[in-house]
């Protein structure tokens, strides 16, 4: 493992901003050096300065502290969605693959159809449906990453059926279930963890994007997406508003990307 | 014939001090040690040794396809020229028009989406050399001249249905037909040298003596001289003049073949020989009671068609089959390459449903040795791990009852069995050679105690020397442990190596 990483400068990058961002994130848990909620309106739009680095936003909230509580509540949402996903996509897709025949050909229709959409439109559907709120963005996300881990868990899964090895194990008396999940998803799980940091940064932006729209995280509560949409209204009086929370989720979507690179760099 | 190089006695190339190092990050490998050689006009020269012994690498070098990270030094003198200190470039100046090669797989070296005739026409853009047009060398013929010279060629290479093949698509031709076009592109500007890399291995025992045949008849006919590059002594022996006897990057051997043959020196050179015409067969014992019996087997595959309402069409593999496997004894079946061989083998293990006719066993866990391939051992898993899985199955079925120590201590006495150390239990598939893998996959297969084995090509991806390692460990692991033998390969000799009996595909087919 440690030569794999000496070999391979952008998974260790990745991993040292994506784990900087995490650190803080998961300190905006339980520490901020501002309340994230209380209103301050003598501070409402102060500049960047030594005291509040990131400035204040027009309720004269910390911005800094906000988008430490942001970031963790986005990376929550993103890392959930994700794993959701990509366990039923792999499921499915490595099933389907599997079995073959008419069962691969309706599960794979059923998976154009919902990729046909638009995903953001389905999100919207989904949320409006059942409402808003953390758990229903997270589960309307990840129902719609599904498709993708489906698809590629499916086209291993073809890959891999037909290799000796695969003949061998059922020679030797292995069961279905051991023959997938024992012998041919360790050889897949690189092109799904790959993937999975793309969907990773698919679904923060996704996550951005609906609580841009408002479907997502509900004030008081800070999410990166949430925080750029609230500052869209005051691009002008205080661009930093909107600039931190951004350059927030660049540098997570980055990072994330980096690690992504590395994973499918590994051999 | 063997005199030809006799005659005229003009050099055409000559390799002084060749060595070829490929430096990667880890390590440098030295795959050619200071190499001397000379060849003559006219001559036939064979390069023969194992994967891994330089021999191809040699002929890269002299084309100039070496990959970026190689470094090599020495002479190779053509025509007067040194070829090593060339740039690229101008090799390319020689490339097809004076040295031409053809390799191990047509259907890879060959363009899938251009018409054959096209591609052997290509030749005269890349070229341009006329050569019966002295005043203008670079002359293009014209199109009808092209095509009528295209057309000769194909001819003489042997493809007599020439029109057709021209207006053909790589995929529409066999194996040996694909070959027989290579070399007809290889022969389009009349070099003086045919670097032929080994240019039958991929092909069946007989379209291999037909290419074999050629190659002969055109360096006979237009004089081109010819090497010869193959880990196959027999392919040597039919065609070459002379030939260096390769081994770990250096020439341990060189002379004519008949020297060789008769007469060899070096130790490797005697093993080699020694393993080619070792054809003694055992004693046949027809007597005694049955392992496997198969009944007026008949093997198809169902074609799914893709029009709705059509009905799947059927494809037959063999019609009728039976034969019987004796206890303690070795059947071999003979059968080309895509003649359907492994789907009987997955019918009699029942990994393949269609089919009809009686397949019964008289011994429990019957189980395959696979050919060595990339995947032949799951590449995630480690050799352990891998060979433990029959025993936990047997334990899943409670057959058998063991600790985890056990088991690793049951698989490490197998691993020494098929003659290789315990330490491999920890390590993974990709950082074992080709025959150290065969040896676990003959692990596995032994692992749950089967007395039946199907040997399926068990060793037509080794070298020479390895397959006769490998063939030696079937035989005396057959004896020690009493195994009955389903032998398939497409080779003959290596059937007649081991096998007490010998049935034939073809018999039951139409």
């Amino acid at each position: 493992m440690k030569r794999k990483l000496k070999h391979n400068p952008s998974l260790i990058i990745g991993i040292v901003i994506t784990g900087v961002i995490l650190l803080i994130a998961i300190i905006g848990l339980f520490w901020t050096p501002y309340s994230t909620t209380k209103m301050s309106p003598e501070l409402k739009f102060a500049p960047p300065s030594l005291a509040h680095w990131f400035g204040c936003d027009n309720y004269g909230r910390d911005i800094f502290s906000r988008v430490m509580q942001g970031a963790g509540t986005t990376f929550l949402v993103a890392l959930t969605t994700i794993a959701f996903g990509c366990v039923m996509g792999t499921i499915i897709g490595f099933v389907a693959g599997y079995r073959g025949g008419w069962l691969d050909e309706v599960v794979m229709r059923i998976n154009d159809v919902v990729n046909a959409f638009p995903s953001i439109l389905l999100a919207l559907v989904f949320v409006s449906f059942f409402g808003n709120g953390l758990f229903n963005v997270i589960l309307a996300l990840g129902i719609l990453f599904i498709p993708s881990f489906a698809r590629i868990a499916r086209s291993e899964m073809l890959r891999l059926k037909g290799m000796q090895f695969v003949q061998s194990a059922k020679l030797v008396g292995d069961s279905t279930g051991r023959i997938i999940f024992a012998q041919i998803l360790p050889n897949a799980y690189i092109s799904i963890l790959s993937s999975a940091a793309v969907g990773f940064n698919n679904a923060v932006i996704a996550e951005a994007s609906l609580s841009y729209l408002g479907l997502g995280v509900q004030p008081p509560d800070a999410s990166l997406g949430r925080m750029i949409n609230e500052a869209g209204n005051f691009l002008l009086q205080a661009p930093w508003y909107a600039i931190f929370p951004g350059v927030a989720i660049i540098v997570l979507v980055l990072g994330v990307a980096l690690i992504s690179d590395g994973v499918s760099k590994i051999d | 014939m063997r005199d030809a190089a006799v005659k005229h006695k003009t050099m055409l190339l000559e390799v002084k001090d060749l060595k070829v190092e490929f430096h990667s990050a880890e390590k440098i490998s030295y795959a050619v040690r200071g190499v001397s050689f000379n060849m003559e006009k006219g001559e036939i020269l064979g390069i023969v040794g194992e994967s891994g012994s330089g021999k191809s690498t040699m002929g890269l070098t002299m084309m100039g396809l070496l990959p970026s990270y190689a470094k090599y030094s020495g002479q190779a003198i053509f025509d007067g020229k040194d070829l090593i200190p060339m740039t690229f470039e101008q090799l390319r100046q020689y490339k097809g028009d004076e040295i031409s090669v053809i390799f191990q797989e047509p259907m890879t070296s060959l363009n899938p989406l251009l018409r054959v005739g096209k591609q052997v026409e290509e030749m005269f853009f890349l070229h341009a050399h006329d050569k019966d047009d002295k005043d203008n060398p670079k002359r293009v013929p014209p199109k009808a001249e092209r095509k009528k010279k295209v057309l000769e060629m194909l001819e003489a290479v042997g493809l007599t249905n020439s029109e057709e093949v021209y207006r053909k698509y790589p995929h529409e031709l066999s194996g040996g037909q694909q070959q027989r076009a290579m070399i007809a592109m290889a022969l389009m500007c009349e070099p003086q040298l045919l670097i032929a890399d080994e240019p039958t291995t991929a092909l069946d025992a007989d379209v291999q003596d037909q290419i074999l045949d050629l190659l002969k008849e055109i360096n006979e006919k237009r004089g081109t001289s010819i090497i010869l590059v193959s880990h196959d002594l027999r392919v040597i022996r039919r065609v070459c003049h002379r030939t260096l006897v390769m081994y770990k990057g250096e020439i341990v051997e060189q002379g004519t073949v008949k020297e060789i043959f008769e007469n060899p020196k070096d130790p490797y050179t005697q093993k080699l020989i020694a393993a080619i015409t070792d054809e003694t067969k055992k004693n046949v014992d027809v007597q005694g009671d049955p392992a496997l019996e198969v009944k007026d087997l008949s093997v198809f595959y169902l074609r799914k068609s893709n029009k709705i309402g059509e009905k799947a069409t059927k494809k037959v593999i063999c019609e009728n089959m039976s034969f019987t496997v004796k206890k303690g004894e070795i059947l071999g079946l003979v059968g080309k390459s895509g003649s359907g061989k492994s789907s009987i083998s997955r019918a009699i293990l029942g990994l393949h449903k269609d089919y009809t006719g009686d397949i019964i066993h008289y011994t429990e866990h019957p189980q395959m040795i696979f050919q060595d391939s990339a995947a032949s051992l799951n590449p995630a898993k480690k050799i352990g791990w891998i060979l433990e899985e029959p025993l936990k199955v047997m334990e899943k079925r409670g057959e058998i009852q063991m600790t985890k120590k056990e088991r690793k201590q049951k698989v490490i006495e197998m691993l020494e069995r098929v003659e290789i150390s315990g330490d491999h239990y920890d390590r993974y598939p990709r950082q074992l050679s080709g025959g150290q893998k065969q040896r676990v996959n003959i692990a596995l297969a032994l692992m749950s105690g089967s007395k039946f084995i199907i040997a399926d090509e068990p060793v037509s991806a080794l070298d020479v020397t390895i397959q006769e390692q490998i063939l030696e460990l079937l035989l005396k692991l057959q004896k020690e442990l009493d195994l009955s033998m389903l032998f398939i390969s497409h080779d003959k000799n290596v059937v007649e190596r081991v096998c007490d009996r010998v049935i034939h595909m073809e018999d039951w087919q139409k």
